[in-house]
């Protein structure tokens, strides 16, 4: 077991390795003079030459590559060319709000998302199976910009009930702080969860649907376990394990839908941040970005694998047949 | 091992020295809905199983005789449509009990063991807690101390080697032999009055099936209650069964004791099949083969389902269904040639 | 009869991996030194449970499986090594008729395309006009109607599948079948068919079977010589009658006594073997069968006995005959 999650662990610090290594790479290795790539115009001779020479650029490739490691370890992931800054105070906070929103957004969607899958596939044909599959359709194919201004116009435009954008209002009471960012997050979460519970939903049911046609459900019915202890006892633990999987896949893209969500609303967080680092070519702060995303999507992965190994005894004890 | 003897009331009791029957099925009747057309599959099925009997049910596929467990148990599939009659349990009919009752009988005075070892235990819960389920849904009077040693003594009396380590393992660690012991273990855990076995050894080898059926055997010498067999080896039917009854897609065909069946078969079906088996002795000359093959569902004809394959029909078989008729004491037939003659 | 099939020694292990950062150090010994002659015209039957490696053999002899070690001759050439090309010409001459009717033909092929194909592959027929009448003939020789030709699979029962599959095997017209437990998932009625079907075949075409089955009573209606396994090993090999009349091998008597027999005559005391049947990863020492044996000595632990002719013809695997006498 435990050497299950050790290898695990390995495997997800090589592939965090290969991630920065591409990004590392993307940069240097660009056609033309690789100093453009983090130098903007607006710097003096003596600027460009004190850059390069602390981000190594004079230096050797290998040379280059062990320094960018040795500040990856110690969080130091340069400087931001507009905001002049280091790059790593600056992804923190927004981290955070990225985070809260996810977070919330996922906890959400499986809370209703898991038990509506449920709740459809024990009722499967009936009408409010069909009202469920249909809405999981239109969740599935919605362009989350589309969806996010469309609440922004309604809810906050229209009808005034929400704030426009952003995180918080400045200037507000410690004790009306956290109703504030509630009423902010609102809509925001309410986009992603629209879109990623289509997919909970989908994938809970199907799995459900296929869990229950297994002999070993009739095993259990002819013991006498009535119908509740066979979906939630026997049935949904084996149908977790392929939902847990996708789930581990969706955040993976929920972080980049995060992008667009963020962008949307104003929320100050990695997402929206990628935006304006894009359209300023803040480089640095492009890159501790990647790196920083990178990690996350390796990390919640690594979670993902280890909740499945823990629902499916098949997985941890690989021993096979004992006689 | 000892299983305790199941528990019989007072008033089911008439006389003691005549088994008296435990289930009996009276012109059962079933079908499957395909769209908006329902097919017959089982058709006017009647036969009792006596206590304390092995009972066979013999056929091949299509004839419906794993449909016919799965009615006395009520876990039909949902395409499945109940037409007529009566399953009788105890007295009691069975299909017009409500879903809550059956959930008590269920696991308690009727157990049912399935063919595919592999696939029907539960891949996430231990083998222990799978047993001691039955115990937690039937004898909620258990504390968790004494199901588990109960579970370790069942795990033990099916001839599980370890079965302290045995419980707490996982069925993927488990061979065949051992999974299907198990599923013997689960079902006479609160020792039935019956037990169904729907095809319990086929999925198993040859050495190993021979082990499995001497402990079923075993077990019900010690528990005095009933199995009902169900499988397509008239060799398994030899060796375990009292009496048998022989369906054809979906109709009985012939009943009676071994002797009867193997010694003085009365249908054609029945001597067909018997012909066709080969012989661990050696056979003379060629198998015999019943020509043509089982009809599906859409296609049984009117009157007798076997006609078309029978070298003794005669124009009316194929129009009126032969009744069932009493050739001799315990021995039935339904067939125009064998049985009653010609229809009236 | 001249042997149209020699192997010896034949090998087959399966590496187990465990994981990223250990090598294959443990092996399934599906196949552990298989000695055996297939004579033209026989048929000989290949009986034994899980994990006996019967269908490996099977399948390493028609090349779905690499042998791991050993030699495999057909009609005096080594054709172990074959590779490419030369394989798939060997295809020709040894076919395989398998188990599950149900699987074993492509739904998305009509039958006479499946049929056709592996001939135009091996250029036995010039077009589509040739190809049709071949089908045509082929489906007569088992039982079917032409016609057949233009349905798909699952307009077709277990049994009438299985005779496709037969079909399909005898398309390139080889000399040798190998049947991987062919009629086990029949049912009893069909089963006599296809197993007369067989019979009337091998008369007609003048074929040699490998006939791989655990049931015994299709042993004793088929078989020419029957050859038992145990975990990879061969621990019996003789005639149909002195196979059944001897019953050497004590595997072999508890084989064939666990065979339940549909009559109601009286039967000789059942034989049960104790325990289940061992790993094919760590077979046990000495004789692979000591740990179920009834008659096991002390020499069974220790020492692995050797395939022996005790009688002409009649080989056996066991301590309790000619040790070194």
């Amino acid at each position: 077991m435990f050497r299950y999650i050790g290898l695990r662990i390995v495997k997800g610090g090589l592939t965090f390795l290969a991630a920065v290594t591409v990004t590392f790479l993307i940069v240097r290795l660009m056609p033309g003079d690789p100093t453009t790539a983090f130098l903007s115009d607006s710097m003096t001779a003596q600027d460009v030459q004190a850059l390069s020479a602390a981000l190594g650029l004079d230096k050797s490739l290998p040379e280059q590559y062990a320094l960018f490691l040795r500040n990856l370890v110690h969080f130091e992931l340069g400087q931001s060319f507009f905001l002049k800054q280091a790059v790593s105070a600056i992804i923190a906070p927004r981290l955070a709000w990225t985070l809260l929103l996810i977070g919330t957004s996922l906890f959400i969607t499986l809370l209703i998302g898991i038990p509506l899958g449920v709740y459809t596939a024990r009722h499967k044909g009936k009408w409010i199976d069909q009202i469920v599959s249909t809405m999981i359709v239109l969740g599935i194919s919605i362009f989350i910009p589309l969806l996010a201004f469309v609440f922004v116009y309604v809810f906050s435009l229209e009808l005034g009930l929400t704030p426009v954008g952003g995180a918080f209002t400045p200037d507000v009471e410690d004790s009306e702080r956290i109703g504030d960012v509630v009423r902010h997050m609102l809509l925001p979460t309410a986009t992603l969860v629209v879109v990623n519970l289509a997919q909970i939903v989908l994938y809970t049911r199907n799995s459900m649907l296929d869990v229950l046609k297994e002999d070993y459900i009739r095993t259990a019915r002819a013991k006498g376990v009535n119908d509740r202890s066979v979906t939630w006892g026997h049935a949904l633990r084996n149908a977790m394990i392929p939902t847990v999987t996708v789930t581990g896949l969706m955040l993976g893209r929920m972080v980049a839908g995060a992008v667009l969500t963020e962008t949307v609303f104003s929320w100050p967080g990695v997402g929206s941040m990628i935006y304006e680092a894009v359209q300023k070519q803040d480089f640095p702060l492009l890159q501790g970005a990647f790196i920083v995303l990178a990690f996350s999507v390796i990390l919640m992965t690594l979670v993902t694998d280890l909740v499945v190994a823990w629902l499916d005894p098949r997985i941890k004890l690989d021993a096979g047949i004992i006689r | 091992m000892t299983i305790d003897a199941p528990q019989v009331s007072a008033a089911n009791v008439t006389d003691r020295n005549v088994p008296r029957n435990l289930l009996e099925f009276r012109r059962y009747r079933m079908g499957f809905r395909e769209d908006e057309h329902v097919h017959d599959l089982i058709d006017d099925l009647s036969f009792a199983v006596r206590e304390g009997s092995v009972f066979g049910v013999v056929g091949e596929s299509g004839c419906g005789k794993s449909m016919t467990a799965l009615s006395v148990m009520r876990l039909l599939p949902s395409a499945a449509v109940v037409q007529g009659g009566e399953i009788l349990f105890n007295g009691e009919n069975l299909l017009a009990k409500t879903e809550g009752e059956m959930e008590k009988i269920r696991g308690r005075d009727i157990a049912m063991v399935f063919q595919e070892p592999m696939t029907s235990l539960n891949p996430v819960h231990t083998v222990g807690r799978q047993i001691g389920e039955v115990f937690r849904i039937h004898r909620p009077a258990m504390g968790a101390e004494e199901r588990r040693s109960a579970t370790v003594a069942l795990l033990r009396g099916v001839g599980i080697a370890n079965p302290e380590q045995r419980c707490d393992q996982y069925s993927h660690q488990l061979s065949g032999g051992m999974r299907q012991r198990v599923m013997i273990a689960m079902a006479v855990a609160c020792s039935p009055q019956l037990l169904l076995a729907d095809e319990p050894t086929t999925a198993l080898d040859g050495t190993i099936q021979a082990q499995v059926l001497v402990l079923m055997q075993e077990l019900k010498l010690q528990t005095r209650g009933s199995i009902m067999l169900i499988t397509h080896n008239l060799g398994v039917v030899a060796e375990t069964c009292d009496e048998v009854v022989i369906m054809y897609a979906g109709r009985f065909v012939e009943r009676g004791t071994i002797g009867h069946i193997f010694d003085q078969p009365a249908h054609p079906y029945t001597r067909g099949l018997l012909a066709s088996i080969p012989s661990l002795a050696g056979n003379v000359g060629e198998l015999y083969s019943i020509p043509g093959s089982v009809p599906s569902v859409e296609n049984f004809e009117p009157g007798c389902r076997f006609a078309p394959r029978c070298a003794h029909r005669r124009e009316y078989c194929s129009r009126e269904v032969p009744p069932m008729t009493e050739i001799a004491p315990g021995h039935a037939v339904a067939c125009w040639f064998t049985g009653s003659g010609r229809p009236a | 009869m001249t042997a149209l099939l020699e192997i010896r020694g034949l090998k087959k292990y399966y590496g187990l991996k465990k994981g990223l950062f250990q090598k294959e150090s443990r092996y399934v010994h599906a196949l552990d030194g298989i000695d055996v002659d297939l004579l033209e015209g026989e048929t000989l039957s290949v009986v034994g449970e899980s994990g006996s490696g019967k269908s490996t053999l099977g399948r390493t002899i028609v090349r779905l499986e690499e042998p791991s070690g050993g030699e495999i001759r057909y009609q005096g050439r080594d054709v172990s090594s074959l590779r490419g090309a030369a394989a798939q010409a060997l295809r020709q001459h040894i076919q395989m008729v398998f188990q599950d009717p149900y699987a074993s033909l492509n739904p998305r092929l009509t039958v006479g395309h499946a049929l056709a194909e592996p001939m135009l592959v091996h250029r036995k027929v010039a077009g589509r006009k040739a190809a049709r009448e071949a089908v045509g003939e082929l489906l007569g020789r088992v039982g079917l109607r032409p016609e057949m030709a233009s349905s798909y699979p699952f307009a077709f029962s277990g049994g009438q599948r299985q005779r496709i599959g037969i079909a399909r095997a005898l398309s390139l017209k080889p000399k040798i079948l190998i049947c991987d437990e062919a009629v086990s998932a029949l049912d009893v009625s069909v089963q006599s068919q296809i197993l007369n079907l067989f019979n009337q075949l091998k008369k007609e075409l003048d074929l040699t079977y490998l006939f791989i089955t655990h049931d015994l009573s299709v042993v004793r209606y088929v078989s020419d010589r029957v050859m038992v396994m145990y975990l990879g090993q061969v621990v019996e090999l003789a005639p149909r009658d002195a196979f059944f009349a001897r019953r050497l091998h004590p595997y072999t008597r508890a084989l064939i006594s666990a065979a339940p027999a549909a009559s109601t005559a009286p039967r000789e005391a059942r034989i049960i073997l104790q325990g289940e049947i061992p790993d094919a990863i760590d077979p046990p020492s000495g004789c692979r069968f000591h740990t179920r044996c009834p008659n096991v000595m002390d020499a069974c632990r220790h020492e692995e006995p050797q395939l022996r002719e005790i009688e002409p013809g009649h080989h056996v695997r066991c301590h309790l005959y000619g040790n070194g006498r």
